[in-house]
């Protein structure tokens, strides 16, 4: 379904001026989207509930400053980001966000690997039960965490995402690789026997 | 691609892999490698699940198979992660009634206002 005209300037007003039938078109529309984005940050439906709550309502509060600048979308999921970070903060689960030096992984050494990677056959035993990706993604930074679901479930345009997370394309890169890569070291870290 | 005539023998991808490597290491002269993407930006790349887009990256990437030996077993895992993760998110439709349920909470929240007026 095309949303352009959420993000219309006649809708945005409908808006800020509580239209009913406008504050019903837009909850509906974004309102499962960001539940599942908050479930894919880790958040039990239980907690989800709650967050997707509190974002509504910063969103109907800041509303007023809202510019159009971006897409609503974007605004709607960029008070998301912040309502799990707040969340994670208050659950004292934060990891901060990582700085933007240049990937130093030991996973590789001397321009190549360091270790062979678990083979697939026996990397496919340890993604049968999601409970050890979700143990797995526990361990993940907000930011990679949500740049991850943004990117790879939602499938949103890198734009947006860089706009939600207040990072550059360069930036997004590496945050995903980063969540990958820690994703996957996590499940590596599965099988005890294998040669590393 | 290696990995397809080997993907039941994960022994016999480790001892091929490590056979090109030994060999990539011979034939691929050091000047040509140090024009190669490190296996970091191979990586991020895998991770972004960015293409080769012209002919020298999908040569870097060939080479990076054999030099960068685990870079399919890597690519695999992370094909497997994303699978796993965008399944997962969308059997969330048991969820629907806690989401519906905040959904019908807000609006009669926000719609309220309007009708209580000032």
């Amino acid at each position: 379904m095309k949303d352009t005209n959420f993000s219309s300037d006649e809708f945005i007003q409908k808006l800020k001026d509580g239209d009913p039938e406008s504050v019903r078109a837009v909850v509906e529309k974004y309102n499962r989207t960001i539940f599942n984005a908050a479930l894919g940050q880790g958040i039990s439906p239980e907690f989800a509930e709650e967050v997707v709550h509190r974002t509504w309502t910063a969103f109907f509060e800041s509303l007023s400053r809202f510019e159009g600048r971006s897409h609503i979308r974007t605004f709607i999921f960029g008070i998301l980001y912040n309502k799990c970070k707040e969340f994670w903060r208050e659950k004292k689960k934060y990891i901060d966000n990582e700085e933007y030096d240049p990937v130093v992984d030991s996973s590789y050494q001397d321009g190549g690997w360091s270790y062979f990677p678990v083979e697939v056959d026996k990397f496919v035993e340890a993604t049968q039960t999601f409970d050890k990706i979700e143990e797995c993604m526990e361990g993940l930074p907000p930011n990679q965490r949500m740049a991850f679901h943004l990117k790879e479930v939602q499938e949103e345009e890198t734009s947006e995402i860089c706009n939600i997370l207040g990072v550059s394309d360069t930036n997004l890169r590496v945050l995903i690789y980063r969540a990958k890569n820690r994703l996957r070291k996590c499940l590596e870290g599965y099988f005890p026997g294998e040669e590393h | 691609m290696p990995g397809r005539l080997f993907s039941r023998g994960g022994t016999l991808r480790k001892l091929f892999s490590k056979i090109m490597h030994a060999i990539g290491d011979i034939l691929v002269p050091a000047s040509f490698k140090k024009e190669m993407k490190s296996c970091e930006q191979v990586g991020i790349e895998l991770a972004n699940n960015e293409k080769p887009t012209n002919f020298k990256e999908r040569l870097d990437r060939w080479i990076h198979l054999i030099i960068c030996y685990p870079c399919w077993t890597y690519s695999k895992q992370l094909e497997l992660i994303d699978k796993k993760i965008k399944g997962h998110s969308h059997e969330h439709h048991d969820c629907n009634h806690r989401s519906d349920n905040v959904a019908k909470e807000v609006i009669d929240q926000y719609s309220k206002k309007k009708e209580e007026g000032p």
